[in-house]
């Protein structure tokens, strides 16, 4: 079988667009919270989010495209494939494979209040987000929405896109930016909170928005080793399933599922997970859901640590899911979990769950990343230190 | 047996005035399950009702859905916005949020027909023909048995001609509601009188050859051929009156599929008015009857 390494990776969020400012936001406790600053209504009854700065917005005054996101996108592409030392032409038989949740509506939402930069026409414009300018993707190319799964969706897709030959190297990620649209409507479904996101705390109130994404390049362990390029983790496998169920509420049997699979398609069984990244949004529902979903699957195997990245930056929707598999790269470096900014007490209802306010030390080089969505869309992923496979290996 | 096979089909247009036929919709205008269903909903399950119709292959519940929309929800955006501009937040709808993001569409079908596979939806005009091959790629490495694929789309006004110089899709002349979906299964022994889909391939850099695309799409399959010995049926980027945004090439594929053309190897290939191809290779049965040109060109 044909291991998946991640050899490069890029980031854009509220605190800039390196590996260690992106770490530094997980770790240090910051409260990053404030209003929106573009909103053009003054009724919502939460505008608390975690927006990107406008000096970092101002960073990508050369990266291509006619709104925020496609610069984005430009921006994260570019950064993956210069990460990993592969020409940032895309040339090769590379291909990319972006997920959003609303990138696509941003085009819309401007042209709606009549904000639209001049040019910004065209049917090209409007949903694809892959960037073209002075690229040449040879290999397959995809605009991915399955809500705030996307952005590992888009990866776990693209891994078998290499394993089938169809490419040698794919960037893939996710990514997203805060709309009137995206506030209007979390302010609607009254999941929204004004005070800080508490992912498993019995205090949690609710998801606090945020924007960003990250992208990695992906390809081959073995190409990987003969260009002699860095691998920073290795991808086993990965799972999707839809709940079929309610179309925001999460379902216990339905991650439970893509749990399942992903870890058959890992050929790693539970008590090798060393860590989890959670989905982790904040929201009792979620949180409840995604604590049973593994200790269904988990059975007598006491769950790994566990924490979320939403807490210190916010839930940038379809980034969510790329920027939480980054914090599962960052966190193998580190050898250890960041912690849960603002836990608090840890809520009794969900049993015996390692979490912490602090960094908890890992005990071992394979996590699992989740990521679910709206729709009913799970995706878990099971990435690992490339010491991992060497282990399995000698193992037969 | 290889490849991917073709065990169903549906389509629906609507007519060039915009109005759609009574059965390009399904009868149920709500849902216990999920509240009231939208237009873009009832258009998909009904194709996708057609599509399952008699269904021998994959147990439903592991069948997945792979859909491709050029405007998502957009109307839903617009109708949200402009209701909260114009009258404010207290008048916008719970369910707007949910149902105006992209993938509602495929969520709300999977839970109304009990589709628990992966459940993907991919965005752009060639998305309709990319969900197809995406839904090949999940199927062939055993992700899951079976899936239902395709595109729809019914545009939203403001990103449609004559609402001036910012609308989003402004270079397309008309677009139409339409919907186009594929039941897919990995091929058996049992499969030999069904289309198959062998291989595939696309070019977003619009710097391919058909040839190119060919000789791509026959590496996926795992086929030497040479690419200009291959049958191939070309949809032009311009689509005249028949744009149905992402619908177009799977409709399109599915009328192809329906004149039951001459046995052998064909490159169905679609260039999309974004500059975007997908070229898909299918293997038409000998039991097909019927002729198709060396090269046609339709719109």
């Amino acid at each position: 079988m044909t291991a998946i390494a991640i050899t490069g990776s890029s980031v854009f969020s509220p605190n800039g667009s390196t590996d260690q400012g992106f770490w530094e936001s997980l770790v240090d406790g910051a409260d990053r919270r404030g209003p929106w600053p573009h909103r053009a209504l003054e009724i919502y009854p939460v505008d608390n989010v975690i927006a990107i700065p406008e000096a970092t917005w101002a960073t990508l005054s050369d990266a291509h495209g006619t709104t925020r996101s496609k610069r984005m996108a430009d921006f994260l592409a570019r950064g993956a494939l210069r990460d990993a030392g592969l020409p940032v032409d895309g040339a090769g038989r590379v291909g990319c494979a972006l997920g959003t949740t609303t990138a696509c509506a941003e085009l819309m939402e401007l042209a709606t209040l009549g904000a639209a930069d001049e040019g910004a026409t065209g049917a090209h414009q409007s949903a694809d987000l892959v960037p073209r300018e002075g690229l040449s993707w040879q290999g397959p190319t995809l605009t991915l929405s399955t809500a705030c799964s996307s952005g590992l969706l888009a990866p776990a897709l693209a891994a078998d896109m290499i394993k089938s030959g169809e490419a040698e190297a794919m960037v893939a990620g996710g990514m997203d930016v805060l709309l009137e649209y995206t506030i209007c409507g979390f302010n609607s479904l009254r999941v929204a909170t004004q005070e800080t996101c508490r992912p498993f705390s019995s205090e949690r109130k609710g998801v606090i928005l945020s924007e960003g994404g990250a992208c990695f390049c992906l390809e081959p362990v073995e190409a990987a080793q003969v260009r002699q390029a860095p691998i920073q983790a290795v991808i086993l496998g990965y799972g999707i399933s839809c709940d079929g169920g309610h179309p925001t509420a999460p379902s216990v049997a339905g991650i439970g599922r893509a749990i399942r699979q992903a870890l058959a398609s890992a050929q790693v069984s539970p008590v090798e997970i060393s860590g989890v990244i959670a989905h982790g949004t904040g929201t009792p529902t979620n949180d409840k859901v995604e604590i049973e979903a593994m200790r269904d699957v988990f059975g007598d195997v006491p769950l790994p640590p566990v924490t979320s990245v939403k807490s210190a930056i916010g839930h940038a929707q379809g980034g969510a899911g790329a920027i939480s598999l980054l914090a599962a790269l960052l966190s193998l470096k580190h050898g250890e979990l960041p912690g849960i900014t603002h836990l608090g007490e840890v809520d009794p209802a969900l049993g015996a769950v390692s979490v912490s306010a602090r960094p908890m030390p890992l005990e071992g080089t394979c996590l699992m990343v989740n990521a679910f969505g709206f729709g009913g869309n799970n995706c878990v992923m099971i990435v690992a230190d490339e010491r991992f496979l060497a282990t399995r290996r000698q193992l037969g | 047996m290889t490849g991917i096979v073709i065990r169903a089909t549906a389509a629906g247009k609507a007519a060039n005035d915009g109005s759609m036929p009574a059965d390009m919709l399904c009868a149920e205008r709500r849902s216990p399950r999920v509240g009231a269903i939208n237009t873009q909903a009832r258009m998909v399950v009904q194709a996708l009702r057609r599509c399952l119709e008699g269904n021998d292959g994959p147990q439903q519940e592991w069948i997945g859905l792979s859909l491709g929309t050029a405007d998502g929800a957009n109307g839903i955006v617009e109708t949200s916005l402009k209701t909260a501009h114009g009258t404010g937040f207290e008048d916008v709808i719970t369910a707007w949020y949910a149902t105006g993001l992209p993938n509602s569409t495929a969520g709300v079908v999977a839970s109304l027909e009990q589709l628990l596979g992966p459940n993907l939806t991919l965005l752009g005009e060639q998305s309709g023909l990319e969900a197809i091959v995406m839904a090949c790629r999940l199927i062939r490495a055993r992700h899951v048995d079976g899936m239902v694929a395709g595109g729809f789309d019914t545009p939203a006004s403001d990103s449609v001609p004559g609402e001036g110089e910012t609308a989003p899709s402004a270079p397309v002349k008309t677009a139409l509601p339409g919907v186009g979906l594929l039941m897919l299964a990995a091929a058996d022994d049992a499969d030999s009188d069904l289309v198959r889909i062998l291989g595939w391939s696309s070019d977003m850099a619009g710097g391919r050859s058909d040839d190119d695309l060919i000789a791509a799409a026959l590496a996926v399959a795992g086929r030497t051929a040479d690419p200009s010995s291959v049958r191939r049926i070309v949809l032009d980027g311009d689509r005249g009156d028949g744009d149905y945004r992402a619908a177009t090439g799977p409709i399109h594929l599915i009328e192809v599929i329906g004149a039951a053309p001459a046995s052998g190897l064909h490159a169905f290939i679609a260039h999309g008015n974004d500059g975007k191809a997908v070229c898909l290779l299918l293997d038409i049965p000998s039991s097909a009857n019927g002729e198709i040109g060396e090269e046609q060109r339709d719109h």
